[in-house]
């Protein structure tokens, strides 16, 4: 069963990467199918990653651990609002309400608490770690952040000279990154394409 | 019974054990003599009391064998003679030193010996003790009776005082010359007594051959004494304690001079009998009653049976010399007195308890000067005076002495000798009378008196040093070394408590057979089972018994306090910027100035909207969360305003999260693209605006769109991509429009018609960084990246919707505060870390 | 076809310098983080407490994929090393294919572990299908689920500073490594050993998932270098005024 589970994925990787490089009909032909398939296949494993996330509540409501209160609200509301979902529709106000009234503020809110916690982040790195590295992780941070900000005198002097050099610095090292990430990518794939790693089961 | 506790174990042992029953470990490690440790010098003499019962009888046995010997050799010339015996062979006077003739070897071995010059000039011994029976010169009789002490007696007892004195016991004998005496024989081996003197300071003279003038006396008295003396003998006392054992040759006693005895008729044994019953007196011995009872050793009791009766007869008067008062003719004395013989050693004599009996009673001598003294002497006396040619059985004891005393050098005394058996620690214990309880004839006082005591010790010996007397012998180490510890020998069972055998050849003897303990050194050393580990190990072992213990205990939970720095801090970051830019928001504040001035990239943004055609169908693709939804909103709020405000499109809406398609309404709502006029741009939904919804599979999903709409999303309704005259995304990630980018770029090489298809985007400003790149190579056609472009934007686009300006206030006074909370929460960071850094360098 | 080029000559020199490293282990760079980890990860068994690991929110039809994979492989090598523990490691994600092949994942480990008894399917976890939600979902299992260690690898975002706040007020320990740059700047703020770049691809190789994450490691120097000679070489020819 690995065997045959290994040879499909052998088999489905490379002809999709040979129909993105060779659109001759029977492969791209084929890399349309499986694509396809494949999306059906990431669809459906949604439903199974809720199903997974609401036995995972279930047992944690069962067994009576810490924070339980909140898995049986989380399977309520999941419950609720995909009853109401499939009988009212997503177009329906009702959800809109849901999500506006709900999905959109949590967010919002955590978004915020993200942003207390970056700066709460940024106060305490010179307490845990003091080096040259640091120092400069701050101080350019603090002079994008000048850069940026309005101020009723406006924009202060400087601030595109700021943005232009130092975004220039930034903006290359992040390319090389992204550079780097993706050869890593790239071999990663390759990997998984000649059955090294199997993430599926096959190891 | 008490208990000692052993260091080791722990566990209680009886006292008398001298080593651990259960671990072997000694007891009393501080008492033993352990191995490689040098022996401590000790005085022999102290140690006679200590011995086993069965080395005294070999010690005993090798006197008597060395007195045996002396007293044949002594014997046998006057056994030819058939004289008698020179009794007081052995009672040499060390004070003549004219007459004295202690054989070198004898004096050399003889520390106690003292020179003759050292001592108080004696007059010399006669040789012959009969000889002065044949003076004329008779020694006034009442002399010696009233005195309590013959003259002769006393002097003796007072050395340097003998010379001057005179000696009644001379005159007598000089008076008893005058007649005849019969000739008296004594066989050598009745002179043990006199040889049962452990000292090697008595020295025994051969007893002089009677001459054959002494043959001719009439020695009738001498038999009368002898009756006199078997009738006061007293069997308790052990007089002739060591006569039974056949003892040889006596040491060597001053001898008394006879000569000075008051004389006597011996011809009237009844007379002579109240006139010599001093003589009776004079041969008993002192009875002493040692510290240590040797009921072993032979007592007088039974040596007095081993002599021929007749010679008992003979002799039992001898028993009685020199121990008897003098003064008392009729009177028996149950105690014998020595003391004359302290004279001739010129040491104090040591008075004898009354009551007790001593085995031997000290002889007095006369006063050993003058030369009628020494013709007063008879033969037999003074032969008894020569020492002898043996040595005395204490002799031997300088074997056992460490250091080597030379001969004559240092006479001491005799109780040093004595000393030399008996312990240490228990000289107090011996007194006179229980050394002469040791010995079976009269011994002198000086002789028969042990060291007792230190001072008298140390005195004693002061003085016998400064007379010349001898030191005591060092052992040798190895002898030392046999020698049983004190200690163990304090911790034997003392031979009183040793039960009495009662059957078998030992029977009637005690502590033949030493009783050895009960887990005493004899059995086999056990091996302790016991782990002997050091403290460091057992330390470790309770260090690890208590990590294992531990592991089994539950660990308390640990909780942090409710308040504490981290959080308080937290909370005042947060409640800073809700309060203030809550205020701001609330208050509607725009007191920002905006610059007019747009960038590039949103310069050409909105450039591309104004040259889209009228009632055209622009593809708006949602790739943002609802996390970021309200900036979002802001940024893409002009773009959209601008271009529904001028081209009215027909606007298809796409999202590639799940979200996204959640955000259109809202999106719509909050740029009142979808609000009824006049409020709004009056958009509805279905007519001017469609939402596709989801786009699955990613890259995937976004190529095959791309390729053909349709086959991706059916509700798009459209076949190709170039139906859209523009495509408006709206991103919070560079990755969705890096995807675009990508997927749009691949199609365009392939359809030309979507080389003209402006590709705007509108997106944070987290992503527009990473997007600049793709503006810069006019794969994007325009972009508006966060609040300060929207702002502006806005600004140039007639301040339509307003969301952005709304947030510019609030948004510059944020970044102030945040500006402001890095810098001086960095700064205070990196103080208070240095100090704590530096208080833990402190505490090392 | 330069791209079709550059990846028949990655898969060429991939599968050559695997077989090479089959043969003679190579010698990694020390990265802090990852000698962390693997004493994490003996403490954690040793202690009895357990590791979160979460791969993130990638979806393997994206690039973002790639850092879920290398995640996977990580996966596969403490579930293995952790079977034996009274604790079990939990896997959480934002993804549902992600999580399907994180529980086939660990149960990969424990079968080579040879405790495949041990597995329970509740160790791999969807907590959210949005970062933010996924994020929320994290948060309880680092702050209540006796965690000692918190091992972020994978495809994560700006919420994972929330993640990295919860594991911080627990005092435990954070690993983690994202292949976005926001993230990695988060990361380097909070975490104690932040992974930078395409460090986060070197976790196989760190962790002996085998000779092939050591010679991809290799593969990627190879074409780093390639690529700079690439860039200043077209940089150089654009400067000259080279058209291409």
């Amino acid at each position: 069963m690995r065997v045959f589970t290994a040879a499909f994925a052998i088999a489905s990787g490379l002809i999709v990467l040979l129909g993105y490089f060779f659109p001759i009909q029977p492969l791209s032909q084929l890399r349309l199918i499986l694509t396809d398939w494949a999306i059906v296949i990431a669809g459906f494993s949604v439903l199974i990653g809720i199903f997974n996330l609401i036995a995972v509540q279930m047992e944690k409501i069962r067994t009576r651990q810490k924070g339980s209160v909140y898995g049986a609200l989380l399977v309520v509301s999941l419950i609720f609002t995909f009853g109401i979902g499939l009988l009212l529709g997503p177009e329906d106000p009702f959800m809109r309400l849901a999500v506006d009234a709900v999905i959109v503020p949590a967010e919002a809110a955590l978004m915020a608490i993200l942003a207390v916690t970056l700066i709460y982040a940024s106060i305490r790195l010179l307490r845990r770690r003091v080096d040259l590295m640091s120092v400069l992780f701050l101080l350019v941070a603090v002079l994008f952040l000048l850069a940026i900000m309005p101020t009723p005198f406006g924009p202060i002097p400087g601030d595109q000279l700021i943005l232009d050099v130092a975004g220039m610095f930034s903006r290359g090292g992040a390319r090389g990154l992204l550079i780097g990430i993706a050869l890593g990518t790239l071999l990663t794939g390759l990997r998984v394409l000649f059955g090294i790693d199997r993430p599926y089961g096959g190891n | 019974m008490a208990d000692i506790r052993c260091p080791s174990c722990g566990k209680n042992n009886p006292d008398f054990l001298d080593v651990c029953q259960f671990c072997q470990t000694p007891l009393k490690p501080e008492s033993m003599l352990h191995i490689g440790e040098s022996p401590v010098k000790k005085n022999t003499g102290e140690l006679e009391p200590i011995l086993p019962q069965w080395l005294k009888d070999v010690r005993q046995q090798g006197r008597d064998s060395a007195k045996e010997d002396a007293a044949e050799e002594a014997a046998k010339p006057k056994v030819q003679k058939n004289e008698a015996p020179d009794l007081l062979a052995g009672l040499a006077s060390q004070a003549r030193a004219e007459d004295d003739e202690i054989p070198d070897w004898l004096a050399s071995i003889n520390p106690a010996t003292k020179p003759k010059s050292v001592s108080a000039p004696t007059p010399e011994p006669e040789k012959d003790f009969f000889a002065q029976f044949n003076k004329s010169e008779p020694a006034p009789v009442n002399e010696p009776v009233q005195e309590d002490v013959p003259s002769w007696m006393s002097d003796a007892r007072e050395t340097p005082q003998a010379a001057e004195e005179k000696d009644e016991l001379s005159e007598w004998f000089m008076k008893a010359s005058a007649e005849p005496s019969a000739p008296v024989e004594i066989e050598s081996n009745e002179m043990g007594w006199m040889g049962d003197v452990d000292s090697p300071s008595f020295t025994f003279k051969e007893p002089a051959a009677p001459t054959e003038e002494k043959e001719d006396e009439d020695l009738s008295w001498l038999h009368s004494l002898e009756d006199s003396s078997k009738q006061s003998f007293d069997p308790s006392t052990g007089s002739g304690q060591g006569v039974a054992q056949g003892k040889p040759s006596p040491p060597s006693i001053p001898q008394p001079d006879l000569n000075l005895m008051p004389s006597a008729d011996l011809s009237q044994p009844s007379s002579q009998q109240e006139d010599l019953s001093w003589l009776n007196e004079l041969g008993g011995l002192e009875t002493f009653t040692p510290s240590q009872p040797a009921p072993a050793q032979p007592t007088a009791q039974e040596s007095i049976p081993a002599q021929p009766p007749a010679q008992k007869d003979d002799l039992d008067w001898l028993n009685n010399l020199g121990g008897q008062d003098v003064t008392s003719f009729e009177e028996k004395p149950a105690q014998g007195d020595l003391s004359w013989l302290n004279n001739l050693e010129g040491q104090q004599i040591v008075e004898e308890p009354p009551g007790q009996v001593s085995l031997y009673s000290p002889r007095r001598t006369g006063p050993l000067d003058g030369k009628s003294n020494e013709d007063s002497m008879p033969d037999w006396l003074k032969s008894a005076t020569e020492e002898p040619s043996m040595p005395p059985p204490g002799a031997l004891s300088e074997w056992f002495r460490e250091t080597d005393q030379p001969p004559l050098s240092k006479p001491q005394p005799a109780s040093d000798e004595l000393n030399a058996f008996a312990p240490a620690s228990d000289s107090a214990s011996l007194s006179s009378q229980d050394v002469d309880s040791l010995f079976s004839v009269d011994m002198p006082d000086w002789v028969s008196r042990p060291e007792s005591g230190t001072e008298e010790s140390s005195s004693q010996k002061a003085d016998v040093q400064s007379d010349g007397s001898l030191a005591p012998v060092d052992l040798p180490s190895w002898v030392q070394a046999m020698r049983p510890v004190e200690s163990v020998i304090e911790e034997t069972p003392s031979m009183e408590s040793q039960p009495t055998e009662k059957e078998g050849p030992l029977a009637g003897l005690r502590g033949v057979i030493p009783i050895a303990p009960i887990g005493s050194s004899r059995r086999p050393k056990a091996i302790s089972l016991k782990l002997q580990a050091s403290e460091e190990q057992q330390a470790g072992a309770a260090l690890l018994e208590r990590i294992l213990a531990s592991e089994t205990n539950p660990r308390p939970l640990v909780t942090s306090a409710f308040v504490i720095s981290q959080r308080v801090l937290r909370w005042a970051i947060s409640g800073l910027f809700i309060v203030v830019l809550g205020a701001m928001i609330f208050l509607r504040t725009q007191n920002m100035p905006v610059s007019a001035a747009l960038p590039n990239d949103v310069s050409a943004a909105s450039n591309a909207v104004a040259s889209l055609p009228q009632n055209s169908a622009v593809l708006v693709i949602i790739d943002y969360e609802p996390a970021l939804a309200g900036e979002m909103e802001a940024v893409s709020g002009p773009l959209l305003d601008q271009l529904v405000l001028l081209t009215h499109p027909q606007l298809t809406f796409l999202s590639t999260s799940p979200n996204g398609s959640a955000l259109v309404e809202r999106l719509l709502t909050n740029t009142k693209i979808n609000q009824p006029a006049p409020n709004g741009l009056d958009y509805r939904a279905g007519q001017n605006y469609f939402n596709l919804g989801f786009l699955p599979g990613g890259s995937s999903g976004v190529l095959e769109f791309v390729q053909s709409p349709t086959s991706a999303m059916p509700s798009a309704g459209v076949n190709n991509l170039s139906a859209y005259v523009a495509i408006i995304l709206l991103t919070d990630h560079a990755e969705s429009g890096r995807v675009w980018v990508e997927q749009l770029s691949s199609q365009k090489q392939i359809d030309p018609s979507l080389s003209n298809q402006p590709l705007l985007v509108s997106a944070s400003a987290q992503a527009g960084p990473l997007l600049q790149p793709y503006v810069s190579s006019r794969q994007i056609a325009g972009m508006v990246s966060g609040l300060s472009d929207a702002v502006r934007y806005e600004f140039v686009n007639n301040s339509r919707p307003g969301i952005a300006r709304a947030y510019w206030d609030s948004f510059g006074v944020g970044l102030l505060m945040a500006i402001a909370m890095i810098t001086i929460g960095s700064l205070w960071s990196l103080f208070t870390g240095i100090r704590a850094r530096r208080a833990e360098a402190e505490l090392g | 076809m330069i791209a079709l080029g550059v990846l028949v000559f990655a898969a060429v020199l991939l599968l050559a310098l695997t077989l090479w490293r089959r043969r003679s282990p190579a010698i990694l760079r020390r990265i802090d983080a990852y000698d962390r980890l693997n004493r994490e990860v003996g403490l954690a068994v040793e202690d009895g407490t357990r590791l979160h690991i979460s791969l993130g929110r990638g979806n393997l039809f994206t690039s973002r994929g790639g850092s879920a994979l290398a995640g996977l492989a990580m996966l596969r090598r403490i579930a293995e090393r952790t079977s034996v523990s009274d604790r079990p490691p939990i896997v959480t994600s934002g993804d549902a294919a992600l999580t399907i092949l994180s529980q086939d994942t660990s149960q990969s480990g424990y079968r080579a572990a040879g405790a495949e008894e041990q597995f329970r399917v509740s160790a791999g976890r969807m907590t959210g299908l949005s970062p933010f939600a996924y994020a929320a979902g994290t948060i309880p299992i680092a702050r209540d689920e006796n965690v000692s260690a918190n091992i972020l690898i994978g495809d994560l975002g700006a919420e994972s500073g929330l993640v990295a706040e919860a594991a911080d007020r627990q005092d435990s320990s954070l690993i983690a490594a994202s292949d976005n740059l926001s993230a990695q700047s988060i990361f380097y703020a909070s975490a104690q050993d932040p992974l930078i770049g395409e460090e986060l691809f070197a976790a196989g190789a760190y962790v002996g998932a085998g000779a092939s994450h050591e010679a991809s490691l290799q593969v990627q120097d190879v074409l780093r270098w390639l690529v700079i000679l690439a860039i200043l070489g077209g940089a150089a020819l654009k400067f000259i005024g080279f058209n291409f």
